[in-house]
């Protein structure tokens, strides 16, 4: 994961964009997290060596990217982790799968070039159409969606407190690192010595925290139930857009409908 | 550890989804009527997702690791809690850090959290502290739970990958690959778990008798009821996505002699035959004159549970005999 610096950053980044007023942003929030959970089950069922349909599935996540006005290259760069693994299991299949599928100019292509390329594929269109809901959503949004769909209560709660107190707590790691990192400038993590004293510490004073927490939230009422919903309304376009999106995704998974284009213009 | 949605196919992603869903439903059951808890799982959560960003010198290596958690939210708010906190930061690293993917999330919560807060604290960290704590005993418990739940957790990786059909990887490369790094990380886990207990029971020894002491029994029955629920959604659905073509060894045999099954004569292999069509419940693994779904999901299950009741029945043996002894 990356460091605290990138991590605050990325987390008020998303606060941001979700804020934004685009198409895709103003969509019901439970549409858009059943239409991410269709289109990923779409993806991942696509053959392993269809390459083609795996071309075809990353249409909609640039279609939606363009129209909620989010950079996809910036959200490209926050996914470099999804390659690590994705990136040993594609070497794997080059390297255990090497019967030929074609012969391009003296080149020979295997299937498991196009497992790899497959594999790839599916793994970042999924993650870039995660990315999106969360980009076009925010959090308290998505926690309310989640109520409505009947997730437990203490977990949404438990989710959207954790969630907030992220803030807090980086901000409390940061310093305790620099102030680590100060006195040990040559060390290049945290010396085994301190181990348990330092993170002991914050965690201490975490709980301690947590006590107070709770009894200002007992004192504002609170009683276990939800403690945030926000409340939205869905409009005929959200309706729209979950039947058109769920019918032309089953048409771009199911159907041959590029070789029809293909041979309506030859 | 985090598997990415490319990784899994629908039928493994939907039967780990169910698996994790009924846990995080029963730890939520669990957990619902302690209000004061909340706030404490959501600064838990907020403090393991911090320490993730700290790296901790390995000793004697040269290289770093750093903390995953499940054992230590386990031993400081009990292992319902414990997982549904972790539950919370998986998500979270899933949507904000595109660490894991949405669909495959069900893999990640089962091979993240359910080892480490239930496997891993109830099964050996609790029982190794029941007589009262100690630096010894601390170390040793936090090693073997961290150790045990990282090589679970990454064996069901290798096991969910390998079922979703979408490496070419064998399964002893892959094992041998996956087993000796979770085998390092574990130790360090561990490591960084204890040092952290350590201080703790030192300065507020009151935070871990409390869990320690609490009454989180997990039955034998309730144990029982959550592997027939795994078994049966594993085999009944997982089965019907079984590859057609033959397995490794019938794939060797037709290379070698042109036929998936070698063909056998005499009276003994005639007796054998007509013995195992006459005991055969479900002949290749389907209803006998029938091609259907059921009859490839009923195999499963049936196979599951009778492999269950043998092992079960020869616990019990060995349990008599050992009674019996002493």
């Amino acid at each position: 994961m990356a460091d605290i610096d990138n991590a605050k950053s990325e987390i008020y980044g998303v606060e941001n964009t979700a804020s934004e007023n685009s198409i895709v942003h103003k969509l019901n929030t439970t549409v858009k997290l059943i239409f991410t959970v269709v289109f990923v089950c779409l993806l991942v069922s696509v053959p392993k060596y269809d390459v083609t349909k795996s071309v075809i599935m990353c249409i909609p996540v640039l279609m939606l990217y363009i129209l909620a006005d989010i950079s996809i290259m910036q959200s490209f760069k926050r996914i470099w982790a999804v390659f690590v693994f994705l990136m040993f299991m594609c070497i794997g299949n080059m390297l255990f799968n090497t019967g030929s599928f074609a012969v391009l100019g003296g080149f020979t292509v295997t299937y498991g070039m196009l497992s790899a390329a497959v594999l790839l594929l599916k793994g970042v269109s999924s993650v870039l159409m995660t990315t999106l809901l969360i980009e076009s959503t925010g959090m308290e949004k998505l926690c309310s969606a989640l109520l409505r769909l009947h997730f437990p209560n203490i977990f949404v709660t438990e989710l959207l407190l954790t969630y907030r107190y992220i803030f807090v707590l980086l901000r409390e790691t940061k310093t305790l690192k620099d102030a680590y990192s100060l006195r040990a400038p040559k060390d290049r993590g945290l010396h085994f010595k301190v181990w348990g004293t330092l993170v002991g510490q914050l965690l201490i004073r975490s709980i301690d925290r947590a006590n107070e927490v709770y009894n200002s939230m007992v004192l504002r009422g609170f009683s276990g139930a939800g403690i945030y919903v926000c409340k939205e309304g869905i409009r005929a376009a959200d309706i729209i857009f979950i039947i058109a999106s769920t019918v032309i995704l089953c048409v771009l998974r199911f159907t041959d409908i590029i070789n029809h284009i293909g041979g309506m213009m030859i | 550890m985090h598997m990415a949605d490319g990784l899994v196919s629908p039928a493994v992603a939907g039967v780990m989804y169910a698996a994790s869903a009924a846990v995080c439903l029963y730890s939520a059951k669990k957990v619902k009527n302690d209000d004061k808890k909340i706030p404490l799982m959501g600064i838990m959560g907020a403090f393991v997702f911090a320490v993730q960003m700290l790296n901790f010198t390995i000793p004697g290596t040269g290289s770093s690791g750093h903390l995953c958690g499940g054992l230590l939210l386990s031993a400081i708010l009990g292992p319902y809690a414990g997982f549904l906190t972790m539950v919370s930061i998986l998500v979270i690293q899933c949507l904000l850090f595109a660490d894991g993917g949405l669909l495959a999330l069900g893999c990640n919560i089962w091979n993240m959290a359910f080892y480490g807060c239930f496997i891993g604290y109830i099964f050996i960290y609790k029982p190794i502290m029941k007589t009262g704590m100690s630096k010894g005993k601390i170390i040793l418990a936090s090693l073997l739970s961290s150790v045990i739940s990282l090589q679970l957790g990454a064996f069901s990786v290798v096991t969910e990958t390998l079922l979703s059909g979408v490496t070419e990887l064998p399964f002893s490369i892959f094992a041998g690959l996956m087993q000796p790094i979770h085998l390092a990380i574990g130790i360090g886990e561990g490591l960084i778990t204890a040092a952290v207990l350590i201080f703790i029971s030192e300065a507020r020894p009151k935070l871990l008798d409390f869990e320690v002491n609490a009454d989180n029994k997990l039955s034998y029955k309730k144990v029982l009821v959550i592997l027939s629920v795994c078994v049966v959604l594993f085999a009944g659905v997982v089965s019907l996505f079984a590859s057609s073509n033959p397995d490794g060894l019938e794939w060797s045999v037709g290379n070698v002699t042109g036929s998936e099954e070698i063909e056998r004569d005499g009276n003994a292999y005639r007796t054998s035959d007509d013995i195992q069509s006459k005991t055969a419940v479900l002949p290749d693994y389907s209803l006998p004159d029938s091609e259907s779904a059921a009859g490839t999901s009923l195999s499963g299950i049936v196979g599951c549970l009778v492999v269950a009741a043998i092992s079960a029945g020869g616990m019990l043996i060995i349990q008599k005999i050992n009674k019996k002894k002493a």
